[in-house]
């Protein structure tokens, strides 16, 4: 399916189309669907054809379970079919290399701006993980031209791309090193937008603003603070402003329902329930009395939360869920998952300045020039002095 | 040089100050906008091009500039050690040049950089301070006697901003990283469907224009008369093919899209002002020609209805409301493998979304994050994350809709393993 699929066209997956199927929630994988072809993993064998020409977002039951090999359906599984998305295409896709996450690349999109029809060049692609979120932003009429100085890892990332249905989006050139050889085929003014994945992004300053049209936007990717600082340094030096250095970690968080009661108070104030106790008489009091005399003997951990009864009533129910969304009445507990990504990367954002403006390599000190004690204010250019920016 | 480079009348801009805040103004030959802390005139505008720099002249007016850099860096090696505040008194006594002083040099013509000039060289403290807090210093009173102002095109982007600063109750608090990551999530592209319910003053709905690009369609679900709240939309100088692709969409007409009416061929329509009009006075308020061909560009009913009832490819949500009965109401009308994404300010709304759609059988992929921006503070020798910086951007509940199991055609076998 590929990823930009028009409203126009039909919702049905087709023959060749590359889905995500999802075995599990950290078990993504892409699947090019061919006609009569098999799918095989640990829950069972699905066929491709079961999948063509039905809408996807929806169970893919398997023919048979691995290894019995027979068509029994004694205890065959399921799998998810789902449309790419570029946030499931970077958890699905092979990393080549440290890629850049999605909360990462949504960022970057917004921050710089991207628009459909835009054209943004990209250095390095690396696995392509951010060159297929670009895309979506620009597409269907702008492109995401990219560089890699690794020619094997191009024609991979290039093949993603085609796979994807973005071969006329994204335009990957290999073997080629932009520190040296610049951003080979690019006209002057012709970029919205730069981001710049690379070792030594500060080196890029004389070609960013070569590209760049006026008002474009750069972005800097660099996981560590000394890349940052000299690329900030770059962009103060240049024809850029609105300089600004941000990182943009998400925290994810799990929600489960508590368990409510405490062993030995509920029953001493069972055992007061005499007397006049308001607080019993509250909806999850009521809730605890219920699970407590459906499970009467069983352990506290055994009791069952609100939500697996509303799961169990769809079960009954003929595996017919009511498919609404609406609160249990429960208490609810949520916390951050017990690791995160606390680092990927400090984003550096800077926009073109309009004329063309020449970095001077030398860079006068202002505030120094203001000191009595320093004979270079008595020239009188004291602070007012335009310092390395020359616009012609 | 395209007109669409050159800010026109009635354009809004954005107004980026050196002393680090934004405004919004609205241009014409007489508007002002609130720069520092006075109104000044920005009739200077007209006729400018987006990016340009602009500083405050006396007669609270605005005057182009070239473009310069702010200030120069020092490396931390080239500052040195041995000046430091050891003997630095705090006092009102440290600037010789009195207020009145520097208000009669103003007037005199004396102004910009050259004030700034004056400022710092009258400060008897200023010698003894280290490189950087000379630097400070003068990043201090040049954002005073020397305010400069960058106009900026209004965007998704420079709007989110802007309301942050100024009004954030405005637009629920939501910050430029939440809003990235809720349009991200939710996969808004040009040529999708998108169906949005907020109750941030438009931005959301503004932010998804942007992205889709006039192409595909921005189903905005109100509730009331006429659409609420909507001025962000408004400001982002959007032509009529932008503003064509939202679609205002009143609550009640979700509950007829299986119906088929017979004014389904007619423009939608909400209470306008001229109902209200007409209530008010008992007599029949006929719109004006304008507004009666404004009317009837709007999508037809039937258009909208059919489009929901196919299915929508994304879902945004930003509300103050109940946003678990808003997705009751709303995540049927996605598509099955259509991405959904929503901005809760409170992590107990955002909990009670994450579960209430774990336990629906309609979502997977179903995540809770929390959304942060640190801003840094980079400089040779001295980087370090921002010393005051806003707390939080928010939780954002995110997910992939799934058809109902029992929607399942291609086998007959009810087992489950996963």
């Amino acid at each position: 399916m590929p990823l930009l699929q028009g409203r126009s066209s039909s919702p049905n997956a087709c023959d060749g189309d590359l889905i995500i199927v999802q075995e599990k929630y950290n078990a993504l994988t892409p699947v090019v669907l061919r006609a009569g072809s098999f799918l095989n993993n640990r829950y069972g064998r699905f066929a491709h054809d079961d999948v063509i020409g039905h809408p996807l977002g929806r169970r893919w039951e398997a023919k048979s379970h691995p290894g019995t090999g027979s068509g029994t359906q004694a205890c065959a599984g399921f799998v998810h079919a789902l449309k790419p998305t570029p946030e499931l295409w970077s958890l699905a896709m092979f990393h080549r290399t440290q890629i850049v996450y999605p909360h990462d690349s949504a960022v970057i999109t917004l921050f710089l701006d991207l628009r459909p029809g835009q054209v943004l060049i990209e250095s390095g692609t690396g696995s392509g993980s951010a060159s297929v979120a670009f895309a979506r932003a620009v597409a269907p009429l702008g492109q995401v031209r990219s560089f890699e100085f690794h020619k094997p890892r191009a024609d991979a990332a290039q093949k993603d791309f085609r796979a994807l249905g973005l071969e006329h989006v994204v335009k990957v050139t290999g073997g080629v090193d932009v520190v040296k050889q610049g951003f080979l085929g690019v006209n002057d003014g012709e970029a919205d937008a730069v981001f710049l994945d690379l070792p030594a992004p500060y080196l890029m300053g004389e070609e960013v603003a070569r590209v760049l049209k006026p008002n474009g936007t750069v972005c800097t990717f660099s996981p560590c603070l000394e890349q940052v600082q000299k690329s900030a340094e770059m962009f103060r030096k240049g024809p850029f402003h609105s300089v600004r250095t941000v990182t943009a970690p998400v925290r994810t968080y799990e929600t489960r329902e508590q368990i409510l009661g405490t062993p030995g108070f509920d029953e001493l104030q069972e055992s007061q329930k005499d007397v006049a106790n308001p607080a019993l008489n509250d909806e999850s009091s009521r809730h605890r009395k219920r699970q407590r005399i459906e499970l009467s003997g069983s352990t506290r951990r055994k009791l069952k939360t609100a939500g697996a009864e509303r799961l169990e009533m769809a079960d009954k129910n003929d595996g017919r869920h009511d498919g609404r969304v609406i609160r249990v009445a429960a208490r609810l507990h949520s916390r951050p998952f017990s690791s995160m990504k606390g680092h990927t990367s400090y984003l550096t954002f800077a926009r073109r300045k309009r004329g063309n403006v020449k970095a001077s390599p030398n860079n006068g000190a202002g505030p120094k020039l203001l000191l009595g004690d320093a004979k270079s204010g008595a020239d009188g250019s004291g602070i007012s002095r335009r310092e390395s920016c020359i616009i012609s | 040089m395209s007109p669409d480079e050159q800010i026109q009348e009635d354009n809004w801009v954005v107004l980026s100050a050196t002393d680090g805040k934004k405004v919004l103004g609205h241009v014409s030959r007489n508007s002002s906008a609130r720069i520092g802390k006075r109104k000044r005139k920005i009739g200077a505008l007209l006729g400018a091009r987006w990016g340009d720099l602009f500083a405050v002249r006396s007669g609270d007016r605005l005057e182009p500039v070239e473009e310069e850099q702010s200030f120069n860096v020092t490396a931390e090696t080239e500052m040195g050690t041995e000046r430091n505040n050891q003997y630095l008194e705090d006092t009102n006594e440290n600037q010789k040049l009195e207020q009145s002083t520097i208000l009669a040099m103003k007037e005199q013509g004396i102004e910009g950089e050259q004030l700034v000039r004056t400022v710092v060289e009258n400060s008897l403290t200023f010698r003894g301070k280290t490189a950087f807090s000379q630097e400070k210093y003068i990043k201090r009173k040049r954002a005073k006697f020397d305010l400069k102002v960058r106009v900026l095109r209004p965007t998704a982007l420079t709007l989110c901003e802007t309301y942050f600063e100024r009004s954030p109750e405005k637009t629920m608090h939501l910050r430029p990283d939440g809003l990235a990551i809720l349009l991200g999530y939710a996969g808004v592209r040009s040529g999708c469907r998108a169906l949005v319910y907020e109750n941030c003053t438009g931005l959301v709905t503004a932010a998804v224009a942007e992205r889709i690009d006039g192409v595909g369609k921005v189903i905005n679900i109100f509730s009331g008369t006429t659409p609420p709240g909507t001025e962000v939309i408004r400001m982002l100088n959007l032509d009529s093919l932008h503003t064509k692709a939202i679609v205002h969409t009143p609550i009640e007409l979700l509950g007829m899209v299986d119906v088929s009416q017979s004014e389904d061929n007619d423009p939608l329509r909400y209470v306008t002002v001229e109902d209200a009009i007409t209530e008010k006075t008992g007599t029949k308020h006929v719109p004006s020609a304008r507004r009666a061909e404004a009317i009837a560009m709007r999508a037809k009913r039937g258009d909208v209805k059919s489009w929901i009832r196919d299915g929508c490819d994304c879902l945004i949500v930003a509300t103050r409301f109940d946003v678990v009965q808003v997705f009751d109401v709303l995540l049927k009308h996605l598509a099955p493998s259509g991405c959904f994404a929503a901005y809760c300010m409170h992590l107990q709304d955002a909990a009670d979304l994450q579960y209430a759609l774990q336990l629906s059988k309609m979502a997977m992929r179903v995540e809770l994050l929390e959304v942060s921006l640190v801003n840094h503070q980079v400089l040779p020798g001295r980087s370090h994350p921002a010393m005051t910086d806003s707390a939080t951007g928010g939780y954002i509940v995110s997910g992939v809709r799934i058809a109902m199991p029992s929607a399942m055609a291609s086998s007959d076998n009810g087992e489950k393993s996963n």
